[in-house]
C-alpha cells in the first residue's frame, strides 16, 4: 500500500456530514469523502480546519491509512478473486467490507479504484494484494 | 488411439480420448472398487478411487487426461491420507455475482435461463459438462462450483436446479458384484467399443439400449438376485423370479432397468425458498418397490436387514433410519438408498416422508480446492511493528495483536524500568474519544463510578461491568473538557467496547459522538525512575500530575500524555499520531541513550504489573469475575446513581465469597500460569499469573483461591516447574511498593 493518506476524520451530526459530503468538491482537489457511518467521515486528502455544523463534533487529523489506486482490469481481477459481495456500479462510488478476508474501504471513481485501509492492516493486505500487482504488470 | 497413460496399482493404462478414468480401467479389464452397479452419472459411490492423492474422487466424472497415478479405493477402512505436498498450486476463486444461478443446462435449465433473461435478470449457467460442476448450496443461496482452474462462487438471489434424473439401482442380494450396470450406463461403455461378454437385460430398458447392447437374453420376471461367476466376484448369472419359479440365466453382464429418480442431491442442499427445482429433477418418480434384502447404502454398506432392525426399535421417520444408520451420509448423500428407504417406510404403512437434506459438498475436493480464496486471519500491527522486528525483537500475538515480547535481554529489559528509563509500545491500547451533549450521562451509566467527579485534566481507573456485575473489559476515563472525555480499553478490548457503548447509548437515546481512534493513534509508554528526565529532554518541563493528562510536544510531535502507572514506576503515555511513532520513539531512544533508556516488551511488562497486582483482563479474570472476587471493590461507586451491573453486583455482595483473586508468594520460581492450587487434598483454585520477582526475590502469583471448609486457605500447594510440590503463601498486594511511592515520584 503505497501511499499514506492526511486526512480528516469527523464524528458529527449526521446532517452535517450529508452538507459537507455534498460540498466535499469545494474542499481542494483530491478531496476524498468517505462516509464510513451516517455519523463519521473520513476526508482523505484533506488537512487544517473545517466547518462543522456541530459544536460537538469530534474533529481529528488522521494519518493512518494507506491505499492503492488499481486500474480497471486490475481491480476487477483482484475484486473477482477477493471480494464476496456486490460492488456498486454508479460512479464515483464509496464502499466497504471484507476484501481479501482484511477490512476496506474502496472508492471506485470513473477510471481507477481506490484501496484504502487502516496501517495497522496495511502490510497483510498489501501482501494480498501484491500477486494481483504482479500479474497485471 | 491412445491419448494418455496413467499408473494403476504398477501398470500402466492407456486412456483413449475422452476416456474417463474408468472407462480406460474397463477398457484394460479393471475397476476401482470391487464392485457394485455402476451408473456412469457420478450418482453412485461404486467407481470411486484415489487419483493423484486424492481419495474418494468418482472415476466415471474424471478424465484420463492429466491422471497419472490411480489407486482402488479400499475395501475396508479409510484410503490413507495424502502426503504434504509442499509443492501444491494455488487454487483461484472467481468470485461472481447474478440474480439468477441455473445448475445444468440441459432442456430445462436452458429454459430457465431463458426465461429469466428475457426478464432482465443476470444468469450463471453452471453445468458438468461445460467444465463447471456446481459442488455445493450454501445460504444466500450461495453456489460454489468447481472449474478446470479453481473455484467459482456466484451470489445468487435464486438458485433453479435442473439437474435431471438418476437412475435407480437394484438393491438385491448380489449386489455388489461388479458387471451390473444401469441402462444409460450400459451405453456409454458399449459406445465406447469396451467388450462385456455375454450380456442380459432386466427390469425396464429401453429400446436404444437394447440395441446397443446387442443382447444375448432379455430376462423376464422379477429380480432376485445376482450370483458371481465362480471364484470370482464378477457376475455370474442372474435370478428372476417368473410364476414358473426362480430362472438363473447365465452372463457376465447385466443391464439393469429399474427407472428413474430425481438428481436432487444439490436441491436438498438448498434452504427452504431458495431454490427452484425444474425438469426431471422435479418431477415426482414412482417408488421403486422395496427390497427384502441387500444392502440399501453403498456408501454406509446399510443392509436391509439394518433397516428393519432399527425401524422395529422405533425409528419410524426417514431423518431417523438416516441417523441410527447412517444410510444418506455418505459421498452420494442418498443418491442411491434415498428412494429405497422412501419405499421401506411406504411398504411398512408409514406415509411417504420427504426427502432430507443434503450436504455440502457433492465431490470430492482436494484442501486447495477448500481452501481457495480463504485467509488466515491476521493480527493488526503497531506502527513500530517493523522498528521492533530491526531491533531484533521476538514477536508474538496477544490480543490480536502482533507485539515484542523481549527484545532479548528481559533481565535488562527489567532493569530499565526499575532503574533507568525505558519505552514500552502501548500502540495496541484501546482509545477512543467521546462527546455530545450527554457523553457524560452515557459514561455515568457505562461505568460504576462518578464521572461528574472527574475534573477536566484528570483521569480515574475504570472497570466494566456486564448486566450481571461482571468484570468484561477496564480502562481509564479522562476528561477533556466539559462535553469530551477519552476512554482507553484493553488491548483487543476495543471493538467490543465500542459496539457496548453505541448500544447501550442509542437504547437510552443519549446523544452522543463516538470515534474510536485504537487504529488511528499511536501510544508509547516512557517509564522508570528518569522517565520524567527524558521527558524534560523532549521538551516537556511541565508534565502531567499523577492522573492527570494533558496536550504536548513532545520532541515536536503532538501527544496526549497520560500520567499514570502500569510498571509501579513514574509513567507518561505518549498518545500520538500513528504515522509519527517511529520517530517519536527514534527521538526518545536518542535523548535517553545516556540514561540508560532501552526498550521492553510484554513479557517484563507482565513481570513488572504483576508485581503490582495490577489484573489483566482475560488471563486474570474469569467469565463470573465480580469487582468483590478481584478485590477490587474500591473501583465501584454505589453512590453515583444507576450503572450498568449495579444491581447484580449489589444482589451478589450478599452472597457468601466463594472465590477471591488473591497474591502468592513462593520462595523459589513461581508454578506455570493455569497450574491448579491445593489446600491439603481439596482444591483451591488455579494460578493466572506468575513470575520470578527479581525486586521483591520470590516467586510471584495471582490466583483464583476458593474457599475450602469454611474460611480462605493461608497456605496452598502446586506443582513448580520442575514437577516437585512447592508452597505458596497467600500475600497481601501489591507485591512491590505497596505504598505506591515510586509511581507518584
Amino acid at each position: 500500500m503505497r501511499e499514506r493518506f492526511d486526512s480528516t476524520h469527523i464524528v458529527a451530526l449526521p446532517d452535517a456530514l450529508d452538507r459537507i459530503e455534498m460540498d466535499a468538491l469545494d474542499l481542494g482537489d483530491g478531496v476524498i469523502p468517505m462516509r464510513f457511518a451516517p455519523d463519521e467521515l473520513v476526508l482523505l486528502n484533506h488537512t487544517g480546519p473545517i466547518d462543522v455544523d456541530d459544536s460537538h463534533a469530534i474533529v481529528v487529523p488522521d494519518g493512518s491509512w494507506r491505499g492503492e489506486w488499481l486500474d480497471a482490469d486490475t481491480a476487477a481481477l483482484f475484486l473477482r478473486a477477493e471480494c464476496a459481495w456486490s460492488i456498486p456500479e454508479r460512479r464515483p462510488a464509496f464502499a466497504q467490507g471484507l476484501v481479501a478476508g482484511l477490512p476496506v474501504k474502496l472508492w471506485f471513481d470513473q477510471q481507477r479504484t481506490l484501496i484504502v485501509i487502516a496501517h495497522v492492516r496495511a502490510d497483510d493486505f498489501a501482501a494480498r494484494l501484491a500477486p494481483y500487482l504482479e500479474a497485471a504488470r | 488411439m491412445a491419448g494418455s497413460t496413467f499408473s494403476y496399482e504398477g501398470t500402466a493404462i492407456d486412456a483413449q480420448d475422452g476416456d474417463s478414468v474408468l472407462l480406460a480401467l474397463l477398457r484394460s479389464g479393471r475397476r476401482p472398487t470391487e464392485g457394485g452397479p455402476l451408473c456412469l452419472a457420478g450418482d453412485c459411490p461404486n467407481c470411486l478411487c484415489t487419483a493423484d492423492g486424492v481419495s474418494y474422487v468418482r472415476a466415471c466424472q474424471t478424465a484420463a487426461t492429466g491422471v497419472t497415478d490411480v489407486a482402488p479405493h479400499p475395501t475396508t477402512g479409510e484410503p490413507p491420507l495424502p502426503p504434504f505436498d509442499e509443492t501444491a498450486v494455488d487454487i483461484t476463486v472467481d468470485r461472481r455475482q447474478a440474480d439468477v444461478v441455473v445448475i445444468g443446462h440441459g432442456r430445462s435449465g436452458t429454459a430457465a435461463a431463458e426465461d429469466a433473461r428475457a426478464e432482465g435478470r443476470a444468469v450463471e449457467v453452471v453445468d458438468a459438462g461445460e467444465g463447471v460442476e456446481a459442488i455445493g448450496i450454501y445460504v444466500g443461496p450461495h453456489v460454489v462450483a468447481r472449474t478446470p482452474n479453481g473455484t467459482r462462487e456466484i451470489h445468487a438471489e435464486s438458485v433453479v436446479v435442473a439437474t435431471g434424473s438418476s437412475e435407480i439401482q437394484p438393491v438385491v442380494p448380489g449386489s455388489g458384484l461388479a458387471g451390473i450396470y444401469t441402462p444409460r450406463a450400459a451405453r456409454t461403455v458399449l459406445d465406447a467399443g469396451i467388450e462385456l461378454g455375454t450380456i442380459v437385460a432386466v427390469g425396464d430398458v429401453d429400446d436404444e439400449t437394447l440395441s446397443a447392447a446387442s443382447l444375448d437374453g432379455v430376462v423376464a420376471g422379477e429380480l432376485v438376485r445376482f450370483e458371481p461367476a465362480a471364484g470370482s466376484s464378477n457376475v455370474g448369472a442372474v435370478v428372476t423370479k417368473t410364476a414358473d419359479g426362480e430362472i438363473a440365466t447365465p452372463c457376465d453382464t447385466v443391464i439393469v432397468g429399474l427407472g428413474r429418480a430425481p438428481r436432487d442431491m444439490l436441491a436438498r442442499m438448498a434452504g427452504p425458498g431458495e431454490a427452484t427445482i425444474v425438469g426431471s429433477a422435479a418431477t415426482a418418480a414412482p417408488l421403486p418397490q422395496c427390497p427384502n434384502d441387500g444392502v440399501v447404502c453403498p456408501c454406509s454398506n446399510v443392509t436391509m436387514q439394518q433397516l428393519d432392525d432399527v425401524y422395529d426399535r422405533g425409528f419410524t421417520h426417514i431423518e431417523l433410519l438416516k441417523r441410527s444408520t447412517l444410510a444418506g451420509t455418505g459421498t452420494c448423500q442418498g443418491g442411491v438408498c434415498l428412494p429405497y428407504l422412501r419405499s421401506f417406510l411406504a411398504d411398512r404403512g408409514e406415509s411417504i416422508q420427504p426427502a432430507f437434506t443434503a450436504r455440502p459438498v457433492a465431490r470430492q475436493l482436494t484442501l486447495a480446492e477448500i481452501g481457495a480464496g480463504a485467509h488466515t486471519s491476521t493480527a493488526a500491527r503497531t506502527a513500530l511493528d517493523g522498528l521492533h522486528r530491526k531491533l531484533g525483537a521476538q514477536m508474538d500475538r496477544m490480543g490480536g495483536w502482533w507485539r515484542p515480547w523481549t527484545y532479548g535481554d528481559p533481565d535488562a529489559e527489567y532493569a530499565a524500568v526499575r532503574e533507568a528509563v525505558s519505552l514500552c509500545d502501548v500502540s495496541t491500547l484501546g482509545l477512543m474519544t467521546i462527546s455530545g451533549p450527554d457523553a457524560e450521562a452515557t459514561l455515568q451509566r457505562l461505568y460504576p463510578t462518578d464521572v461528574s467527579t472527574i475534573r477536566a485534566g484528570r483521569s480515574r481507573y475504570v472497570l466494566m461491568l456486564d448486566e450481571r456485575g461482571y468484570v468484561f473489559d477496564d480502562g481509564m476515563i479522562a476528561r477533556r473538557d466539559d462535553g469530551t472525555f477519552l476512554l482507553t480499553f484493553t488491548s483487543g478490548g476495543a471493538s467490543m467496547a465500542e459496539m457496548w457503548i453505541r448500544d447501550w447509548s442509542a437504547g437510552w437515546g443519549h446523544d452522543i459522538r463516538l470515534l474510536n481512534q485504537t487504529f488511528s493513534t499511536g501510544a508509547i509508554n516512557v517509564t522508570g525512575p528518569r522517565a520524567t528526565e527524558l521527558l524534560t529532554r523532549a521538551g516537556i518541563t511541565d508534565p502531567p500530575p499523577w492522573l492527570g493528562h494533558g496536550k504536548y510536544e513532545v520532541a515536536g510531535i503532538p501527544c496526549t500524555i497520560f500520567r499514570l502507572s502500569f510498571t509501579g514506576e513514574v509513567s507518561y503515555e505518549l498518545h500520538h499520531p500513528l504515522e509519527r511513532s517511529v520517530e517519536l520513539w527514534n527521538a526518545l531512544s536518542e535523548l535517553g541513550a545516556d540514561l540508560g533508556c532501552r526498550p521492553h516488551g510484554l513479557e517484563t511488562l507482565l513481570r513488572l504489573r504483576l508485581e503490582k497486582g495490577h489484573i489483566i483482563v482475560g488471563q486474570d479474570t474469569d467469565y463470573d469475575s465480580t469487582p468483590r472476587r478481584l478485590r477490587h471493590e474500591w473501583a465501584v461507586n454505589f453512590n453515583s446513581g444507576e450503572f450498568i451491573g449495579r444491581h447484580a453486583v449489589l444482589r451478589t455482595d450478599r452472597i457468601p465469597l466463594d472465590k477471591q483473586l488473591l497474591g502468592l508468594r513462593f520462595d523459589g520460581p513461581p508454578p506455570i500460569e493455569g497450574a491448579v492450587i491445593w489446600s491439603g487434598d481439596e482444591y483451591a483454585g488455579a494460578i493466572t499469573s506468575a513470575a520470578w520477582s527479581p525486586s521483591v526475590e520470590a516467586g510471584i502469583a495471582l490466583a483464583w483461591v476458593y474457599e475450602v471448609d469454611g474460611g480462605f486457605p493461608t497456605e496452598v500447594r502446586a506443582t513448580g516447574p520442575d514437577g516437585e510440590p512447592i508452597t505458596g503463601t497467600v500475600t497481601s498486594l501489591p507485591f512491590f511498593d505497596p505504598e505506591g511511592a515510586r509511581a507518584r515520584a
